[in-house]
């Protein structure tokens, strides 16, 4: 009897293993029209989102990326003929979007591996990557959204067209044709009007903390900051160099082991006895 | 539609009709290029498509029924030289760059004689450019036309800007640089005439062209040129003697004017 239970486990077994070997089996053709070469491949293990793509500041890209990573990204962008790291930081700046190509073979893996194999499959998160502390402001600004990280210049505009027309209307206004993959920054430098610009002057958790229709502006705070350094505020404050601009950004620098809620709101009256 | 569907078939059908003179000529380029490449009958692979969007199926019936053969080119950068280029392709294991005159679509399986040439492009930028060129020329396309960060990663963005930024663009940034300049004519003294190009780089330097009188209380104000032309059109709020922002302004530049407005209120 116990033979026969067994015998009828490890057929069970054998059964469940053959299931889920072909249930995981790779697809010859990935989901996005983009055909990502694996064979050969080094595996990458990136400390940090994609986001790092468009930060303009070769150190993070060595502490965050690290040379496994720096190393197989310029293997693959040998191509576009690229030959060194600040060079390579560069062209992602200058031409994120075209980076989901350049890529293309790079495999990775590790705690944000997932997020760069999706980001290079086409998918990619387009909130706010950073949270900032907030204040009160006693404004709201329902004339401006732009609910979009500068983040998701990654992907091609032409095929995000609709997210952008959605979720940030307020730069598709003054940019009709975001031009992600060539020189984004210098072109949304010129054509942002200064009003929205000079925001940043009051501090960027100032900026975040406004609402636009019960939403918080992270995003466009983060926008602002981009354009001030081409750095993202996230990343600069993972290498303890987030640059305040008014007094209100030493929000960020105090909070950096804040533990609670993230986004949760930080009224001045809380801080007051830090 | 119908009109430029009977043009679309017409500049084709002329193309094919001389006896596949678009295959023929894609042949002998290849073979005088140096290009490693094969020829296979069947539709394209999947791949990053190289024109924004191709004409629709339905076009290609009636050439179909004519017999003219549908050329599809898929140019594959690979890293393990070993692999066939279709199996590269098929498999994954290669960043396939795909053109076609028209969209392959199942429909149109066993109506249509689909030819793909495979062509090695290698670890060279060059090699795809040329191929990139070869098919504006050829095909009579502009490039914007062609996918943009194709054209990004081939490098034609540096070459032809045009070809990568719309040309509304274009004009929008050139608008506000024309703007830019005017509203500097009357303040020789200010330095920052590198900055008014848009470059921002730095801290504030984005901020160079803001209106020091555009009050930054965030309840809206109209975005419009209420600095340069007075601020003397919002006394009560300001109280600020013009002169002195106007010295503050060319002395200490636009961020330090932003910052005491923002501290004056």
């Amino acid at each position: 009897m116990y033979f026969l239970e067994s015998i009828y486990l490890a057929l069970c077994m054998f059964m469940r293993r053959g299931a889920s070997a072909l249930g995981t089996a790779k697809p010859a053709v990935l989901l996005s029209d983009v055909a990502t070469p694996r064979t050969g491949a080094m595996a990458c293990r990136p400390q940090v989102d994609p986001a790092i793509l468009l930060h303009r500041n070769p150190r993070a890209w060595e502490e965050l990326l690290g040379w496994r990573c720096i190393e197989a990204f310029l293997e693959e962008a040998k191509f576009v003929g690229v030959d060194d790291l600040d060079s390579l930081v560069d062209y992602s700046v200058s031409s994120p979007s075209a980076m989901r190509l350049v890529l293309a073979g790079v495999r990775f893996s590790g705690r944000y591996g997932r997020e760069w194999e999706d980001y290079l499959r086409g998918r990619l998160e387009m909130g706010a990557r950073m949270k900032f502390p907030k204040v009160e402001t006693g404004v709201r600004r329902d004339d401006v959204w732009i609910q979009i990280s500068p983040a998701y210049m990654l992907l091609p505009f032409d095929e995000t067209k609709r997210r952008w027309q959605r979720s940030a209307y307020t730069l598709l206004k003054y940019i009709p044709d975001i031009p992600t993959h060539y020189k984004p920054r210098e072109f949304i430098s010129a054509l942002l009007p200064p009003e929205l610009r000079a925001l940043s002057a009051r501090g960027y958790v100032w900026v975040a903390s406004l609402k636009s229709r019960d939403r918080y502006n992270d995003a466009l705070a983060e926008w602002l900051y981009w354009l001030n350094h081409a750095r993202l505020p996230h990343i600069d404050v993972k290498m303890g160099k987030f640059e305040p601009r008014a007094p209100v950004d030493s929000l960020v620098l105090s909070r950096r082991r804040f533990v609670g809620k993230i986004g949760a709101p930080i009224l001045p009256t809380d801080r007051q006895h830090v | 539609m119908a009109k430029s569907a009977r043009r679309f078939c017409q500049r084709i059908g002329n193309m094919y009709k001389a006896s596949d003179a678009f295959q023929e000529g894609l042949r002998r380029f290849l073979a005088e290029g140096g290009y490693a490449w094969t020829e296979r009958p069947g539709p394209p692979p999947p791949g990053v498509k190289i024109l924004k969007s191709a004409h629709p199926p339905r076009l290609a019936e009636r050439l179909c029924e004519e017999g003219f053969p549908l050329v599809y080119i898929a140019a594959v950068r690979r890293r393990d030289s070993s692999t066939p280029l279709e199996e590269a392709c098929l498999r994954g294991e290669a960043v396939c760059y795909v053109y076609g005159d028209v969209e392959w679509a199942p429909e149109l399986e066993g109506r249509c004689r689909p030819v793909t040439f495979y062509v090695d492009v290698r670890e060279e930028k060059k090699a795809l450019e040329a191929l990139l060129l070869y098919i504006a020329r050829t095909r009579s396309l502009p490039w914007i036309a062609f996918n943009r960060e194709v054209l990004r990663i081939v490098g034609l963005c540096d070459v032809e800007p045009n070809a990568c930024i719309t040309e509304e663009l274009l004009l929008k940034k050139i608008e506000v640089m024309k703007k830019q300049l005017a509203a500097q004519r009357p303040e020789p003294q200010r330095a920052d005439s590198a900055e008014a190009t848009g470059n921002g780089a730095g801290p504030g330097a984005g901020e160079a062209h803001v209106d020091a009188d555009t009050p930054l209380q965030a309840k809206q104000v109209p975005t419009q040129d209420t600095g340069r032309a007075g601020p003397a059109e919002e006394p009560p709020r300001l109280r600020l003697d013009p002169a002195v922002l106007g010295m503050l302004r060319r002395c200490c530049g636009e961020e330090c004017v932003s910052r005491l407005l923002a501290c004056h209120e």
